[in-house]
């Protein structure tokens, strides 16, 4: 390929613009950078490759138009549209004259525009080959962005270019890091009202209406650029908070079988759950530093466990088995003050651990009011009141609502739930 | 099988789920039709209380899930409606005829319906309707019922939301994240260690919420759960009543690029008080540098059923801070502390004992995303304090190989153990898991997890567990 000339026709070039684009050893295109706090997403949109010298600023200086070189914008409905001129178009202006590129003003041989490309190359110099030379200029690598886009709809409501793809009056070759929106660009206008806001306005989506999340360059997932999404490492245990803002927002990317998978206990994700996780659950349990009724929601899912293991004697009413795993001074005698090993100080500081051994039937067997006749297959009481302070204050009003867990312990007759009633 | 969801309950979801299939198969061409299946297996033993590893607990256990999705029922492209369900089967091999006839309610078998729900989106322009076997994810926490919801998008931001159905209630689904106790409605144990009917329970709801703003969140929820009927055993238990009423208010906000603050709350009329309190505020002034702190505050409470609730009013509440140091997308450090505290009176004893017992701990760690699809990550986590001590050495990481057919996982780790209250399970645990992964079409994978684990307790443990997935679209 003979070498190109880049002449300048009829378009008289600023001084500034002359010098820098005389300047180009050492120039580096992908350098421009705006600054902005992140960039699009890799994933969204895909790693480029833009071998060529290019200056928008000096074209736009000419007060060239961007439709005078994007000229199928207009007409661009796919995110897959390349959009950008040809060789060709650029020879409209640049008259290039192969034969003598140092004629041109300025100077325009084919390493001009393609970068690293070696137009001396002849195949002769023993010294050279084909892969150590680049003999053809390098190819523009500019993936289709996982997104659906539409340029002519922008367009026709007249939004300016600058809206989306920043003051390009400032930069050379764009490229994602300094021309491409992010996405609070476009939820700028895209709140609903001028614009649709559903996130499948603009991310792909399957039949079902759910965004695709997995592409070849990765997963999608949220940042937590925009809402307090991000799904990083903490987000597993942080993640209640956004579904309870809004639940539907999380329904954009996840079919209700996503939450069952965890929330129904079957799962185990092994970020939560440690090879041998049996043997060790017992302190994050205690702890509650795992909220472990997020997924395991009846009694039942521990107690089955603790009783096949023997944890809890299958007959868990008698002293013997409370006394037998917890420590002395666990239950103390008539009469006698708690000491600190009392189980009623573990029962406040975390009476969810206790469920994962205890029913009811193990509470009333000491704090019941009935006595002798508290029935549930129990014998006896110890009518031991485990009510706190200031309790009358607010037991007519959880009497009223539901006299159930009064009756477990109190007779309907018992004096006591008088002043409940 | 020994505990269904009601039957009625049963019955409608199957009806509504006859009738469309019935309807679609008129317009079949048009309508999407998804079948999706979960076949998880897993197998290990674990050492029971008496260390005798001769007999140890054998876990023998498959869940099918299968769902039937169909979507775009009014054939238009707009997927205005759609139908979507769960079907769950569960079998424990591992549960010998001895050991169920010892525990009452100890099964091999259970079965339930997840999910089976129609929806209508947008409806006229402002109405979703949602109808049959759906969990609600609100501000206060989560509900499964059969029954109805309705949300109404008003043109100024602030949506409306109404609920009715009767809960649904079984031993493998997602319910009221209270824990459900035995001797509740809730729970498939009547008080005297029996099976027994489970008592039909109303779920009402309703609440106010924002849309249509991007950078406001806000979720204001009512709900309440009340046992229908006179009741089990009136004479004895008394008649029924409110089993949960609450408020929950959930919020979220950003204030400035990197800046959002975020607030939950949740008041248990029953109890008379807030049982639930959520605080945070995450900032990132620079793309590198990201700060969170968080406050949770707990008052465990149950079922209005539950004497529990009697002896559950001292909270536990929570602290958490965060810093993450980002070198890029891609790859960030992390360190955070957190206490928790728990409370006791002290007023009861002449002995000596923390009205507040503290529990403390600390991590770092790092994850490296190396695009498109490999990560490794570290974690540092120890805690001590209330429950004992712990430490978690964890060194984790993936990747896949030819164009994503083959994944796969690893993760290593070293954990320090000390139970305050169980001294025999004292020591040091390594382990490590390694999960392969093969997407042998786009419509189906197939996993397998290994994990090795050895303490002194048992040197060798193992478990192996195999999921295999399908995804159909007819």
């Amino acid at each position: 390929m003979g070498a190109l000339v880049l002449t300048l026709g009829g378009f008289v070039v600023a001084e500034e613009a002359q010098v820098r684009v005389q300047a180009w050893d050492g120039y580096n295109p992908h350098i421009t950078k705006v600054h902005r706090h992140h960039e699009p997403s890799p994933v969204v949109i895909p790693p480029q490759d833009i071998p060529i010298r290019f200056f928008h600023d000096v074209h736009l200086a000419e007060e060239i138009e961007c439709e005078d070189c994007h000229e199928d914008i207009a007409d661009s409905v796919r995110a897959s549209d390349r959009n950008l001129p040809g060789g060709e178009l650029c020879t409209l202006c640049h008259m290039i004259d192969e034969d003598d590129p140092e004629q041109a003003e300025p100077p325009a041989a084919c390493e001009t525009c393609h970068l690293q490309y070696d137009g001396s190359y002849t195949g002769d110099d023993p010294h050279e080959s084909p892969e150590t030379v680049m003999y053809k200029p390098a190819p523009l690598i500019l993936p289709t962005a996982n997104l659906k886009f539409n340029h002519k709809v922008h367009i026709d409501h007249e939004i300016p270019c600058a809206n989306c793809h920043g003051n390009m009056d400032t930069i050379a070759v764009a490229n994602h890091e300094n021309s491409l929106p992010v996405m609070g660009t476009c939820i700028t206008c895209h709140t609903g009202e001028e614009a649709p806001d559903e996130c499948a306005t603009c991310h792909l989506a399957n039949a079902s209406g759910r965004l695709v999340t997995q592409f070849e360059e990765g997963e999608m997932v949220p940042h937590g650029y925009y809402r307090n999404d991000g799904h990083d490492e903490d987000f597993l245990e942080s993640h209640a908070q956004v579904a309870r803002e809004d639940e539907a927002y999380c329904a954009n990317c996840h079919a209700p079988d996503f939450c069952v998978d965890c929330h129904n206990g079957v799962a185990k994700p092994t970020q939560i759950h440690p090879a041998n996780w049996i043997l060790i659950h017992s302190i994050s349990a205690r702890k509650n530093s795992l909220e472990c009724s997020s997924c395991h929601k009846q009694q039942d899912f521990c107690l089955d466990c603790h009783r096949r293991s023997g944890v809890v004697d299958l007959d868990p009413y008698q002293d013997k088995s409370v006394l037998a795993f917890h420590p002395k001074g666990w239950v103390n005698g008539p009469g006698s003050l708690p000491t600190a090993t009392h189980h009623m100080f573990e029962a406040q500081r975390n009476i969810r651990a206790c469920a994962s051994c205890h029913e009811e039937r193990t509470c009333l067997k000491c704090h019941s009011a009935q006595g002798s006749e508290l029935g549930y297959g129990l014998t006896s009481a110890r009518k031991i009141n485990p009510h706190p302070p200031n309790f009358a204050r607010r037991c007519k009003s959880m009497f009223s609502m539901n006299q159930r867990s009064c009756l477990k312990c109190h007779s309907p007759a018992d004096p006591n739930l008088l002043g409940c009633r | 099988m020994n505990y269904l969801p009601p039957g009625y309950a049963l019955r409608v979801i199957l009806l509504l789920m006859g009738i469309i299939c019935a309807s679609s198969v008129g317009i079949a061409s048009a309508v999407e039709v998804q079948v999706t299946s979960r076949t998880m297996g897993d197998i290990y033993s674990h050492l029971r209380a008496n260390w005798d590893d001769s007999d140890p607990i054998r876990r023998q256990r498959i869940h099918q899930l299968l769902g039937l999705n169909l979507f775009d029922l009014t054939s238009d492209k707009t997927n205005q409606v759609y139908f979507v369900s769960n079907l769950r089967i569960d079998a424990d091999f591992g549960v010998s005829v001895a050991e169920q006839e010892q525990i009452e309610g100890l099964s091999q078998t259970d079965f339930a319906l997840l999910y089976g729900y129609l929806n209508v989106h947008q409806w006229l322009g402002f109405l979703d309707i949602r109808l049959g076997r759906q969990y609600e994810i609100d501000a206060i926490d989560m509900v499964l019922y059969d029954g109805i919801r309705l949300r109404a998008y008003s043109p100024w931001y602030v949506g409306a939301e109404a609920l009715a159905g009767l809960e649904a209630t079984h031993r493998v689904g997602p319910t009221v994240s209270s824990h459900t106790l035995d001797g509740t409605p809730g729970g498939p144990l009547l008080l005297e260690g029996k099976y027994g009917e489970v008592e039909p329970r109303l779920v009402v709801g309703g609440g106010l919420f924002l849309h249509h703003l991007p950078y406001t969140q806000f979720d204001l929820s009512y709900r309440r759960i009340q046992t229908l009927g006179e009741g089990v055993d009136p004479e004895v238990l008394g008649k029924p009543g409110i089993n949960q009423e609450r408020f929950g208010v959930a919020a979220s906000q950003r204030i400035m690029e990197g800046l959002f603050i975020n607030a939950g709350a949740s008041y248990d009329l029953f109890l008379g008080g807030v049982n639930e309190l959520l605080a945070g505020i995450r900032y990132r002034p620079t793309f590198s540098l990201e700060t969170e702190f968080k406050y949770h505050y707990l008052l465990p409470s149950f079922d209005a059923d539950s004497i529990w609730n009697v002896f559950s009013w001292r909270p536990m509440d929570r602290t958490e801070q965060r810093v993450r140091i980002y070198g890029s997308e891609d790859f960030w450090v992390y360190g955070g502390a957190y206490q928790s505290f728990f409370r006791a009176d002290d007023s009861v004893t002449e002995e000596d004992i923390d009205a507040v017992v503290e529990d403390l701990g600390f991590s770092m760690g790092s994850v490296l995303r190396i695009q498109p699809d490999s990560y490794v990550r570290t974690d540092l986590n120890t805690e001590f304090g209330y429950g004992g001590r712990q430490t978690f050495l964890d060194v984790g990481g993936g990747t896949t190989f030819r164009s994503g057919m083959f994944g796969l996982d690893g993760r290593l780790l070293m954990i320090f153990f000390e139970d305050e209250q169980q001294s025999r399970l004292n020591g040091t645990m390594l382990g490590a898991q390694v999960e392969g992964t093969w997407f042998f079409t786009k419509q189906g994978k197939l996993s397998l997890l290994v994990e090795e684990a050895s303490s002194e307790l048992q040197p060798h443990w193992l478990r192996v567990l195999a999921v295999l997935d399908f995804n159909f679209w007819m």
